[in-house]
């Protein structure tokens, strides 16, 4: 095998694929563009919007919605002007639920009548949920209001001072407190909040894809006969078939540091550290070099293996978790994601952005080394089948 | 007109014949929706939340928590309590997974309680179980905001009285704190059910792949001007007797039947086997019909501004995928930020799936989507009109 021809090869597969200027849209900008997007929807990590609006709310009225806005739910608290505004909004699933203060709301507790709060949600899990949240605030409050009715009747309190009353002791009072102990490690570590979820995601896809749709030109090499010339000349079928398949590895290459360094510098993604994540991402392209290799030398047609390429490496990335976060999968189809690559490779990066180092992510580069070394092997013989044919 | 018809019916022809098409029309679309609509679950499945308590205390308060609240929330449906000795217990039952958390009381709450002196319940969560930490905390917060209740009022009026009182003057204060407790409540919290506008998981993939994939079928026509142009077949049709117009409608008319062709067989395809509920028919039928009229007229326009077939095929790819994620195609815009959610109303991608949308409301008629037709059909005859024309200069100018 010569080494240097093998480059060669490899370095026009390269410059082939650099030379397509939409193709480098899809390469370079598309990633990106997915990232931010992803990262703009759910970067807060899937923080529901929960909208409330009340005329008049005063003092009381302030201190619930800061009192909702402080809780550590995790939800983020806006204020509408309008009751038609934020239904509109709750219609729309922009927000996941709306808090409808009655009018004058401070006034009617302080003037001892009840105050209804109106809670507008779909009939789904995630508003049983809030409302829990909005229901314990609310029983919080009304702690303090029945204090002041109390006084009011007990010790002949006019209203106003009645609250101030309850109010003072209210910090003499120790609370009796709910104390959370979490056990385990969150599944969403801080630093995948932001933009790190969708650039791990993407980086694993788009590699894949760009990989598979790199496949037509092995067809098309094939196809205009340049393949049967370079076995016509003094070069071994071995250096051919490695030029190729570096070939394929080096554009997945150059498309998995791209995401990464621009992500790091453009979104302030963490890739963790950088031996583990490099060990991921070389088996990675590896494993989509060999898959790209097996479909140039097995199918005939560039333009259906172009195709076919493209959106079976959607799907697989749909199932290996490279589209919706395997997080949330279903347990079947987190069995599933398992016999993807991607899964194993987006475990990884998941690891490294824990914190965790290439100790932790053994099993992850063992089961990427493996594909890779089947899927390259298996591509290999058959190439060289297809070229000395 | 006739010819406009014969190179419609020998483009479409052509397509069917050439299976890259079925692909991209038909089988893509429907593939990627399948899966993504089994890998993402929809929202509005039924909270499943599996309890333990441990109750050290053994008092009234501490019963009281057990048969209040937490009777609620399983006759409620949506959570499931187990009684376990310790927190011991408690703890490995979490860690295993067999619950997804645990309600610790401590001994000796009840009398902390009765008296003024601080206490807690301890919540031990699942990392894995955020939704069930948070019900759990909010239940157990509300819980305790009514015991703090009686404390406060008696605080209250003790700090307030001034004059000292006897310790069973205390007593019968608290006794009538917690008889108090009673009356209804001040604030109530009322649920008002409302409807929603969001189509559910699975048609929400239907919907979205097959405009995505719209966008691809739709070139056919316009490109293949550019291909009959390559091959000289172009100068044929234009020696023949035939009005150029005739040719570049014939073109226009083959890529909207393909896309109305492929566009109701997912929406029947994903109806029958995904379980996709697309809504009213008449008004998705009017849907898929402007929104066919705007792909049609966007990707002509789009490939005449290419000079070659690999240009126009690479520009309307990227047309294609840049409307498709700035009109929420492959990401649901709902949850995010306001200005890209005004800003995805540029695209038909963003009309079409409001209109769909507003379908999936139960009542829904095809008035529901009046708007979203009227601008996809505003958008696909003036971008339509100028692609025409363009498309036209191109053939007499070969």
């Amino acid at each position: 095998m010569n080494l240097g021809k093998a480059m060669a090869i490899a370095r026009i597969n390269i410059v082939r694929l650099l030379r397509d200027r939409s193709g480098l849209f899809f390469i370079f900008v598309f990633p990106l563009m997915l990232v931010l997007v992803l990262g703009l929807s759910f970067g807060g990590g899937f923080a529901p919007r929960v909208g409330v609006v009340g005329e008049d709310p005063g003092a009381l009225g302030d201190e619930l919605v800061d009192g909702l806005a402080a809780d550590p739910v995790g939800w983020e608290i806006e204020r509408f002007d309008t009751e038609a505004a934020l239904r509109e909004n709750v219609r729309k699933g922009v927000l996941s639920a709306g808090i409808v203060l009655p009018d004058g709301y401070d006034e009617r507790l302080r003037s001892g009548q009840p105050a209804t709060i109106e809670f507008v949600a779909p009939p789904q899990d995630v508003a049983i949920r809030l409302r829990s949240v909005v229901e314990a605030a609310v029983t919080d409050q009304s702690a303090l209001v029945r204090a002041a009715r109390f006084a009011t009747a007990q010790a002949g309190l006019p209203g106003g001072d009645a609250f101030e009353a309850a109010s003072r002791a209210r910090t003499t009072v120790p609370e009796i407190a709910i104390a959370v102990t979490t056990l385990g490690e969150s599944p969403f570590p801080e630093a995948l909040l932001g933009f790190g979820l969708g650039a791990q995601s993407q980086l694993v896809l788009f590699m894949f894809v760009t990989s598979m749709s790199a496949a037509a030109q092995l067809i098309l090499s094939r196809q205009l006969g340049v393949s049967a010339r370079m076995v016509s000349t003094p070069t071994t079928i071995g250096t051919i078939v490695v030029g190729e398949a570096l070939g394929r590895f080096g554009v997945a290459m150059l498309q998995g540091l791209f995401i990464v360094v621009a992500t790091a510098i453009g979104f302030g993604v963490s890739w963790g550290d950088p031996l583990a994540a490099g060990a991921i991402i070389v088996l990675f392209a590896a494993v989509g070099a060999g898959a790209a290799m097996l479909v140039g030398s097995v199918v005939n047609n560039a333009e259906q293996a172009a195709g076919i390429g493209v959106f079976a490496g959607l799907g697989i990335a749909a199932i290996g978790g490279a589209m919706a976060p395997p997080e949330i999968f279903p347990p079947i189809m987190d069995a599933i994601s398992r016999f993807t690559p991607h899964r194993w490779a987006i475990d990884g990066l998941r690891e490294l952005a824990a914190g965790g180092g290439i100790a932790d992510t053994l099993p992850q580069l063992a089961v990427l080394s493996a594909f890779a070394i089947v899927l390259l092997g298996l591509a290999t013989w058959l190439l060289r089948r297809a070229l000395t044919r | 007109m006739r010819a406009a018809l014969l190179i419609a019916a020998k483009d479409l022809r052509e397509r069917i014949r050439d299976r890259t098409a079925l692909i991209v029309a038909v089988v893509a679309p429907f593939g990627l929706a399948a899966i993504l609509g089994t890998v993402i679950p929809s929202g509005d499945g039924s909270l499943d939340l599996r309890y333990g308590i441990v109750d050290l205390d053994g008092s009234e308060v501490s019963a009281a928590f057990r048969s209040g609240p937490l009777e609620g929330i399983a006759d409620a449906g949506f959570a499931e309590v187990t009684d376990l000795p310790d927190a011991d217990a408690a703890g490995a039952a979490v860690d295993a997974g067999d619950i997804d958390a645990a309600f610790v009381i401590p001994a000796g709450f009840g009398e902390a309680v009765q008296g003024r002196g601080g206490t807690e319940i301890e919540l031990v969560v699942s990392a894995d179980a955020a939704i069930a930490g948070q019900v759990g905390r909010a239940i157990g917060e509300r819980f305790v905001a009514e015991l703090d209740a009686i404390r406060l009022s008696v605080a209250t009026v003790l700090a307030a009285g001034g004059a000292a009182r006897t310790e069973a003057d205390v007593a019968e204060l608290a006794a009538q704190a917690a008889a108090a407790m009673s009356e209804a409540p001040p604030i109530l919290v009322e649920q008002a059910s409302t409807e929603v506008a969001q189509l559910d998981s699975r048609s929400y993939y239907a919907a979205s792949m097959a405009i995505f994939f719209l966008f691809f079928t739709a070139q056919f026509g316009p490109l293949s001007l550019l291909t009959e142009r390559h091959q000289g077949t172009l100068a044929r049709l234009v020696a023949a007797p035939i009005h150029p117009g005739a040719i570049v409608l014939g073109k226009a008319l083959g890529s909207f039947l393909l896309g109305i062709v492929a566009t109701t067989v997912l929406v029947v395809a994903s109806t029958l086997i995904l379980g996709a509920r697309w809504g009213d028919p008449l008004g998705v039928g009017l849907l898929v019909l402007a929104a066919v009229t705007a792909a049609t007229g966007i990707t002509a326009v789009v490939t005449t501004l290419a000079r070659s077939e690999a240009q126009a095929d690479g520009l309307n790819s990227i047309v294609a995928v840049s409307l498709a994620v700035l009109g929420g195609t492959f990401i649901p815009l709902s949850q995010a930020p306001e200005l890209l959610g005004q800003l995805s109303f540029l695209t038909p991608h963003a009309w079409f799936l409001d209109g769909l949308n507003e379908l999936s409301v139960p009542s829904a008629g095809a008035g529901a989507v009046l708007m979203p037709v009227s601008v996809l059909l505003v958008l696909g005859v003036v971008t339509g009109a100028i692609g025409l024309a363009r498309a036209r200069r191109l053939v007499v100018g070969r």
